[in-house]
């Protein structure tokens, strides 16, 4: 089964040191949570793994083969403001994706299926700029299904969302594991994560201080603890 | 499909949606509508006047903007060895492109392109303008040629600097942009202390001997080689950009971010804020109460100086501060010499002050998305009139304190105090006028596109009708009391009326709009 792995991440900005010798693995059809802290190092570490930042050290490896500079084509990022072009429509984001990431095929049929998946056609010609937030993550959601991409970054997805567009992405997201996509989620709220990641990594201060499944965890936090109380104990 | 193909349906459909967009909206419509009618009459008129022979730009002034266009180079050149640069256009942009399986070097090369062409088209109705006012300066289409030849030799600069930043370092690579830096400007000091000052007519002379404003003169004139070798240098630098692109995005998504980063806060602010980039983030800054006297509104004007004081841009005050004193010492300096020297000194000074007048209207962009957007704004009692008068007074005493500077130093080394009694009054006048001109014009067209296109020549226009009023009073009370303090006094109190009728509209177009004139900022 394909996996992604990062290994050994560092990457530092000038004297801080915002992500520190980071590495887990996500498999495909797997959906992983990035918990930490707000300034435990999750978005600078999808900022590198989505080819936005250059690390200082550490590899990108999918299918057993090491992700270049190019990693962006193969690990797509939704961040916590998913900004689309304000004067493209929806449907114009899915056809310049579709163009520049040379999709083969009927996928003006993808496209539209897409759509209907994502209860977005009623929006096909909206523009940019009148999209809600939820909107806009859909469509760069659409945009990184039919660009193929094999790995799928979800940077804070929950905030600024209503409770019913959480429940649709929570609903999509589990779509898209059943599609067999690999699914890393960012988030400093673990009941968040506890109701749809298999297993999950936490950080702070750029660096790994546990990971696991949730039962792992609870098992870890002895007999009276919580997964939460250990979450904050070594986030603390 | 080529990946030139791909990229230019991607800017198309951007185009084209906001052409639709202007053109469902009437009031944006008949903007453009006005702006562009009086370009074609303008040229109408032209054209229909004598054809006699065009003399072109004369020296001093063509070395002068030979200097001035290296001056540019120069910026574009540091700014790149600083890691700020025009590339991506949005992040947005940056996050499609970097994921997408285009060509990264015919994408970084389609981003040179396209930004050349923005640049072009935000300047394009000043050039078009002067070109048409100035006929004699050389013909309109050449000097719009030449014009679209210096900007994209400005943005073909980038790419290989950055290039080179990364090879040779940031500290070199800035030690290179100041020094070509300091040549510019050395280039055009020479001669603008020259002009105002006989005893420096030597080094005039040296530095027009170099013969470098005749390429000025020929380019405007429609000189085909001239214009031709300028084209071939910016097609080299596009093309070593191409060369040197090589795993490149993840440098160019960050310097892009802090391109934008440095634009929106000069939209936000003007003038000085453009410098406000340069943050301090990396030192701890030490918390500042806010002075007695500075609540309600007034905490604006606490909040925009505690913030630029922790920025580049306080540094730039001064810089701009000591220039003026500079330039208004020189004035002194030419008009306590002869009759015929104070003559010049005044007339330099006026054409000095209506070319910045100008200017600063041009570029008297209004964004206010940053504050709208944020509750803590709209926290308080104060009302939006007070709130945008106070936001008037912190963006522009930068500005007007610089001017009163170049004054005060003119009139007092030249000992005539009626240049101190008019001019003071004056610069702080104009100043918060343009401002708030500016200010009007962005209440009733937010759209950032229109700001930096037609609402730019709306601006200037406005300015001229906006000044008939004062200028009539002033007339009115000097024929009256044949006073020219009266006359100075009863134009600023008509100025300042109206600057209060034009912050009040605003205040009104902001209160009824609310956060709707922000949306509106980004289309």
């Amino acid at each position: 089964m394909p996996a992604l792995q990062i290994r050994n991440l560092v990457k530092r900005f000038r004297k801080t040191v915002a992500v520190d010798g980071l590495s887990f693995e996500v498999n495909s059809g797997e959906i992983v949570g990035l918990l930490g802290p707000n300034g435990a190092g999750k978005s600078t570490t999808f900022a590198c793994a989505a080819g936005l930042l250059r690390p200082d050290s550490g590899t990108f490896v999918w299918d057993g083969r090491e992700l270049g500079s190019q990693r962006g084509r193969t690990i797509g990022l939704i961040p916590e403001t998913p900004d689309v072009y304000p004067m493209l429509t929806v449907w114009e984001h899915l056809v310049f994706v579709a163009k520049s990431c040379k999709v083969q095929g009927d996928w003006e049929g993808r496209a539209s299926a897409l759509l209907d998946r994502f209860e977005m056609t009623p929006q096909r010609d909206t523009l940019g700029q009148g999209l809600s937030k939820g909107m806009r993550q859909k469509t760069l959601i659409a945009a990184t299904v039919l660009a193929q991409t094999p790995v799928l970054l979800f940077d804070e997805p929950m905030i600024g969302l209503d409770p019913l567009g959480q429940r649709e992405l929570r609903l999509l997201i589990a779509s898209l594991k059943q599609a067999g996509i690999a699914i890393v989620i960012s988030t400093h709220m673990l009941e968040q994560a506890q109701g749809i990641c298999d297993r999950v990594v936490i950080m702070k201060d750029g660096r790994q201080v546990a990971s696991g499944t949730f039962a792992e965890l609870q098992s870890r936090s002895g007999e009276h603890g919580t997964a939460e109380d250990l979450f904050l104990e070594l986030t603390r | 499909m080529s990946d030139f193909a791909t990229l230019a349906y991607l800017d198309g459909r951007q185009i084209a949606n906001t052409a639709r967009d202007v053109v469902r909206k009437p009031g944006r419509a008949l903007l453009y509508l006005l702006a562009i009618a009086y370009f074609v009459g303008l040229g109408w008129f032209r054209t229909r006047q004598s054809h006699a022979a065009i003399p072109g730009v004369a020296d001093p002034w063509a070395t002068l903007i030979f200097f001035a266009a290296g001056l540019s180079f120069a910026v574009a050149f540091l700014r790149a060895a600083s890691g700020s640069i025009a590339g991506f256009s949005s992040a947005a942009d940056a996050r499609f492109l970097i994921g997408s399986h285009l060509d990264e070097r015919n994408v970084v090369v389609w981003l040179q392109l396209r930004n050349s062409v923005r640049t072009l088209a935000r300047f394009l109705f000043l050039i078009l303008m002067y070109a048409l006012i100035y006929r004699w300066a050389g013909r309109p289409m050449a000097i719009v040629l030449s014009m679209a030849c210096v900007v994209v030799i400005g943005i073909g600069i980038s790419i290989p600097t950055f290039n080179l930043r990364r090879r040779i370092g940031a500290g070199w690579c800035r030690a290179i942009g100041w020094g070509l830096l300091l040549l510019a400007i050395a280039g055009v000091v020479a001669i603008a202390l020259a002009l105002p000052l006989p005893a420096l007519t030597w080094l005039r002379s040296d530095v027009v001997g170099l013969g470098f404003g005749k390429i000025i003169t020929q380019a405007a004139l429609g000189n085909s080689i001239v214009i031709g070798v300028g084209y071939v240098i910016a097609a080299v630098l596009i093309a070593a950009g191409y060369f040197g692109s090589a795993d490149i995005y993840p440098e160019l998504q960050v310097g892009s971010q802090r391109y934008i980063q440095a634009l929106a806060t000069a939209r936000r602010g003007g003038g000085f804020s453009a410098l406000a980039q340069r943050t301090r983030v990396s030192r701890a800054v030490k918390s500042n109460a806010a002075p007695r006297g500075f609540v309600g509104a007034s905490a604006i004007v606490w909040k925009e100086w505690v913030g630029s004081r922790r920025t580049l841009a306080n540094v730039g005050f001064w810089i701009f501060l000591a220039c003026a004193a500079a330039v208004g010492c020189a004035l002194g300096v030419l008009g306590t010499r002869s009759e015929e020297g104070r003559g010049m000194a005044v007339g330099f000074g006026g054409t000095l002050a209506l070319v910045l007048a100008m200017i600063g209207s041009f570029g008297a962009n209004v964004s206010l998305s940053a504050d709208i957007n944020k509750p803590l704004w709209w926290m308080g009692a104060s009302t939006v009139y007070q709130r945008l008068a106070a936001w008037l007074g912190a963006t522009s005493w930068r500005t007007f304190s610089c001017a009163i500077a170049g004054v005060l130093c003119w009139g007092s080394v030249s000992g005539n105090w009626t240049i101190v009694w008019i001019g003071v009054p004056a610069a702080f006048v104009l100043t918060i006028f343009i401002r708030s001109i500016g200010l009007a014009l962005y209440a009733l067209f937010p759209s950032a596109i229109d700001q930096r296109g037609p609402l730019a020549f709306a601006r200037m226009l406005c300015l001229y009708v906006a000044l008939a009023p004062p200028m009539a009073f002033g007339l009115g009370a000097l024929v009256l009391w044949r006073s020219a303090g009266a006359a100075g006094a009863a134009a600023a109190v008509v100025a300042i009326l109206e600057v209060v009728g034009l912050v009040a509209f605003a205040a009104a177009r902001v209160t009824k709009n609310g956060a709707t004139v922000a949306q509106a900022e980004a289309t």
